[in-house]
């Protein structure tokens, strides 16, 4: 059975094709107190980040001589789920918050930064599955934003198993009611995975599906948020300069090929 | 158009692929892996070709860290016989987000940091040192020293008179380490 075939006769709870996103939609610099900020939607998600930093460790003993440190933040507001979820950090909101410093942390020269911090503050106002790649996503914009040198932006996205059959990009119904899921963080320039959680059971062929998918996935996410970026800092006579330096890299891409 | 001349000017996004080491040398906003010259910054293009160095010069938002030499703003905080902690709040002229922690310290132990600073004063003060926790400041030269500084009686801002801050509402004559731009200063 060909993609396509499988694309005109499975259709998802929401009706999205198996490979398909959820409509994205990235903006930065939407908090003026932070250093750098971005608002992500994806789907039903709603989701705020802010990156404070480089600056000064408080408390000081959590400083490194030798690196910076990166400290996350991911909360879900109260009113974000049905039924209003307690304010305080749960479980699942510290394990996210480990998860999001590890999938950013590869990214960043925090070795270039010694005895200060770099903070990300990351609030879900509305959840609807899939917000930890959400916030990863919306972070790496966020960093961008704030001025940080990066090895490269990180893009997230997660596939999974619903009835049977490998789908992209996962929603709360498919989530919950699903085999499996594979949440992917990606830097797609260094083609590098910096996050893999898989929950559920799949066989290694499953898995193998899932991660390319998850990969075209990411690519297409990394689009978006450099459409994000373009918007707030390149002005509309830059375009062709910016066609200019995709044609320069290309150009050497395939100098080095042959 | 050559290659070089093709890449001034162009705008590039972190992570994106220059070139190779063997072209270029890396210049400010790029880093190298397996040999392969990527941007780290958001930013502009530029080729220098008498040295064949590339560089980004970014385009985002630019970072204000300390560095030794700078000139500093800060509020003196407690004061102790042989050092005084100060919030620096502002860096090379520019005001920072979140405050630096920083010290003034007697190196030689013979000064009393009683006699120069006082809790609640404005100092301006150089980066000595940057490399713990807290930076290391200097009052040491004319220029540096109070700008200025608060009745320790009533909380009245202290004018100069010879080199000495006298309180013109309840008199008190006060000793400060001031600086030659005392009461001059404008902190925004």
């Amino acid at each position: 059975m060909t993609p396509k075939k499988v694309k005109e006769e499975f259709l998802r709870v929401d009706g999205r094709a198996w490979d398909e996103l959820r409509p994205l939609k990235i903006e930065s610099g939407v908090l003026s107190n932070a250093d750098g900020s971005a608002y992500i939607e994806m789907g039903k998600n709603k989701i705020i980040v802010g990156v404070f930093g480089p600056r000064e460790v408080h408390p000081k003993h959590l400083s490194k001589p030798h690196t910076g440190v990166l400290r996350c933040r991911y909360h879900m507001a109260p009113f974000s789920t049905d039924p209003r979820r307690s304010p305080a950090p749960s479980r699942r909101d510290t394990e996210i918050t480990m998860v999001m410093r590890y999938a950013l942390e590869p990214a960043i020269f925090l070795e270039r930064y010694p005895r200060s911090s770099i903070d990300i503050y990351a609030e879900v106002l509305q959840a609807d599955g899939g917000t930890r790649c959400a916030t990863i996503t919306a972070s790496s914009v966020a960093l961008v934003d704030a001025g940080i040198p990066m090895r490269d932006l990180v893009a997230a996205c997660s596939t999974g198993k619903y009835n049977g059959r490998i789908i992209l990009d996962l929603g709360d119904y498919e989530d919950k009611n699903g085999e499996a899921d594979v949440p992917i963080a990606y830097m797609p320039k260094l083609e590098q995975i910096t996050l893999l959680q898989m929950d559920g059971i799949l066989t290694a062929e499953e898995f193998e599906q899932c991660i390319s998918l998850s990969i075209e996935g990411c690519k297409k996410i990394y689009e978006v948020q450099r459409e994000a970026i373009k918007k707030k800092y390149v002005v509309e006579k830059s375009e062709k300069e910016i066609e200019k330096a995709e044609e320069f890299i290309e150009e050497s891409r395939v100098e080095d090929e042959q | 158009m050559s290659k070089q001349a093709k890449i001034q000017g162009g705008i590039v996004f972190p992570g994106e692929r220059l070139g190779v080491v063997e072209e270029f040398f890396p210049g400010s906003g790029l880093y190298q892996k397996n040999g392969v010259i990527r941007s780290a910054e958001l930013g502009t293009i530029r080729y220098d070709p008498s040295k064949r160095e590339l560089a980004v010069s970014k385009i985002n938002r630019s970072l204000l860290l300390p560095r030794e030499g700078m000139e500093v703003y800060g509020e003196v905080g407690s004061v102790m016989r042989h050092d005084a902690m100060v919030d620096v709040f502002i860096l090379d002229g520019k005001l920072l987000p979140s405050p630096y922690t920083g010290i003034i310290q007697s190196l030689d132990g013979n000064r009393n940091m009683l006699m120069e600073v006082r809790n609640g004063d404005i100092v301006k003060a150089k980066i000595i040192n940057t490399k713990n926790r807290i930076l290391q400041l200097s009052i040491d030269s004319s220029d540096y020293g109070v700008v200025y500084a608060y009745c320790s009686k009533c909380g009245m801002f202290l004018e100069n008179h010879r080199n000495r801050l006298a309180c013109p509402r309840c008199g008190r004559v006060e000793r400060r380490k001031i600086s030659t731009s005392y009461g001059a200063e404008e902190l925004n």
